[in-house]
């Protein structure tokens, strides 16, 4: 279980993340909504040990961050980070090279499925290539967390709808997953937990089906009740 | 293979076409320039001996008994000769800074994956060094192989017959840039290099600054820049110091500098470091 108690984060005088805490359990895709400015990327990275935390305290499965978090957890920015220079199988292989917990095989199958051509170069690459093969690079390390931002930004209808596919596969199965979206009616039959940020704190939190079952609510009316009031 | 090694390796492949252009640039430059005054001195002795009918070179040489050496060759040759020198030093300051911030540059911000390596984050600040370190002294290495090549040159060029000294060691040791990158003795190569190692880590520490503090970190970069270099020139400064006392103390603050250096990047890479 990813564990935030308490963290915060101020950027000079502004606060980004103010006491939050939340957890991500595994097994489970939850999901951090907010407007732009909410902090979900500032609190991906924090708990990638991008960025520093100016109070609070992160847990991976109760320890504290060490590099070796980049084998159990990994992260899918919102930007394809490698070099342009690279091609596509350079790409996959300078994962091989660094990742004891990268499966080849499950990159192999991913490469077809999302039909991406090795020797493409990164600044060649369509945004919607970019985002598959940001994802593929995730999605192919044996971790037990996954985290993205906003995978689905600026990826056309259909593109998107692949990626999405992702999250049905076993590919997702028993890891915990916490993204974050705008897109959140094209997922929102994908995700388990929702966590709704707003200037730094959470403003809610809560289990998609329980919302479903006792309340008839979807995500988007939550959204509109703490939103909007 | 360790992170270290991997990382080593990857940063000299990253540079590799730009340092084999220095490279290029350099053989070509001065190879090309020393080449063409040799063909115009030969010229010109060609000329003279046809003007005053001199039947050899030996005959030549004794009207005009001058001072010319492989120094003064190269000295005509000067500008294609110091230029690419010049160039590549050029090159390797800025890349000093570039070898960092185009991690962070771009619509592929790397920086996320090399700081997400599961290996020491220090590591990345020790391939880079290593890196930036390699390409000098193979810059150099090149430049002290390139001496002979263009004695060689030398001599299909000019005939012995006209007595023109080749003592490359007088050359390098009179040459205002090569005597600063290749001492002559141990010691000097101590303070040049030791001098350079660490500009490339304070330069480094900078970079790391401003990269942790954003706006107020490059404020706080120009300050440990100006007080870092302000420590190592202090010596110069003072006339009560004898030569040797103020070499030890020199090489004394260096280490310090190195090693705070050294220290500060690391603590901002494990706490301090914004993607």
């Amino acid at each position: 279980m990813i564990e935030l108690i308490g963290v915060s984060k101020k950027y000079g005088r502004k606060t980004v993340l103010r006491n939050l805490s939340l957890t991500v359990e595994k097994g489970h895709i939850t999901c951090l909504i907010g407007i732009n400015g909410a902090g979900k990327s500032t609190l991906l990275k924090a708990i990638m040990g991008l960025t520093p935390i100016s109070g609070g305290e992160i847990r991976i499965d109760g320890r504290p961050i060490d590099r070796n978090l980049y084998e159990r957890v990994a992260f899918v920015p919102d930007t394809l980070a490698m070099p342009p220079s690279m091609s596509v199988a350079g790409s996959l292989r300078f994962m091989a090279d660094y990742y004891r917990s990268w499966n080849p095989a499950r990159a192999s199958k991913l490469m077809d499925f999302f039909r991406l051509n090795p020797s493409d170069r990164i600044s060649s690459l369509s945004k919607g290539n970019a985002a598959k093969l940001n994802l593929l690079l995730g999605l192919s390390l044996d971790t037990d967390y996954l985290l993205m931002d906003e995978p689905f930004s600026g990826i056309d209808l259909f593109n998107r709808e692949q990626i999405a596919s992702v999250f049905t596969s076993d590919l997702i199965e028993d890891r915990g997953v916490l993204l974050t979206t705008h897109e959140i009616a094209d997922i929102e039959h994908l995700i388990d937990k929702a966590v709704l940020l707003d200037r730094g704190e959470v403003r809610r939190a809560f289990w998609c089906d329980e919302i479903r079952l006792n309340e008839g609510k979807s995500v988007i009316d939550v959204m509109r009740e703490v939103y909007q009031a | 293979m360790n992170g270290y090694l991997k990382l080593t390796l990857f940063e000299l492949n990253r540079f590799w076409k730009i340092y084999a252009a220095l490279i290029g640039v350099t053989l070509i430059s001065q190879a090309g320039g020393f080449v063409y005054h040799l063909r115009n001195y030969m010229n010109s002795v060609h000329r003279q001996m046809a003007v005053r009918g001199f039947r050899n070179y030996s005959e030549y040489r004794e009207a005009f008994r001058g001072g010319d050496s492989f120094h003064s060759f190269v000295s005509f040759a000067e500008p294609w000769f110091s230029g690419p020198v010049v160039l590549c030093a050029a090159a390797m300051m800025v890349y000093v800074l570039f070898i960092w911030y185009r991690d962070w540059l771009g619509k592929n911000t790397f920086i996320y994956r090399l700081l997400m390596l599961p290996t020491e984050r220090l590591n990345l600040f020790w391939a880079k060094l290593t890196a930036i370190m390699a390409f000098v002294l193979g810059l150099i290495a090149f430049q002290i192989v390139l001496l002979p090549v263009h004695l060689w040159l030398f001599r299909q060029i000019i005939p012995p017959e006209l007595g023109i000294s080749e003592n490359i060691f007088d050359f390098v040791r009179n040459h205002r840039l090569l005597q600063i990158l290749i001492p002559s003795t141990f010691p000097e190569f101590l303070v040049s290099y030791g001098i350079g190692l660490t500009s490339v880590t304070v330069a480094f520490a900078c970079v790391l600054i401003e990269r942790s503090f954003r706006l107020k970190g490059v404020f706080g970069a120009i300050l440990y820049a100006a007080a870092c270099g302000t420590a190592l020139l202090a010596p110069n400064f003072s006339d009560r110091l004898y030569p040797l006392e103020a070499f030890w103390l020199r090489l004394g603050i260096g280490v310090v500098l190195l090693a705070v250096s050294i220290a500060l990047s690391w603590l901002l890479l494990k706490r301090k470091i914004t993607v």
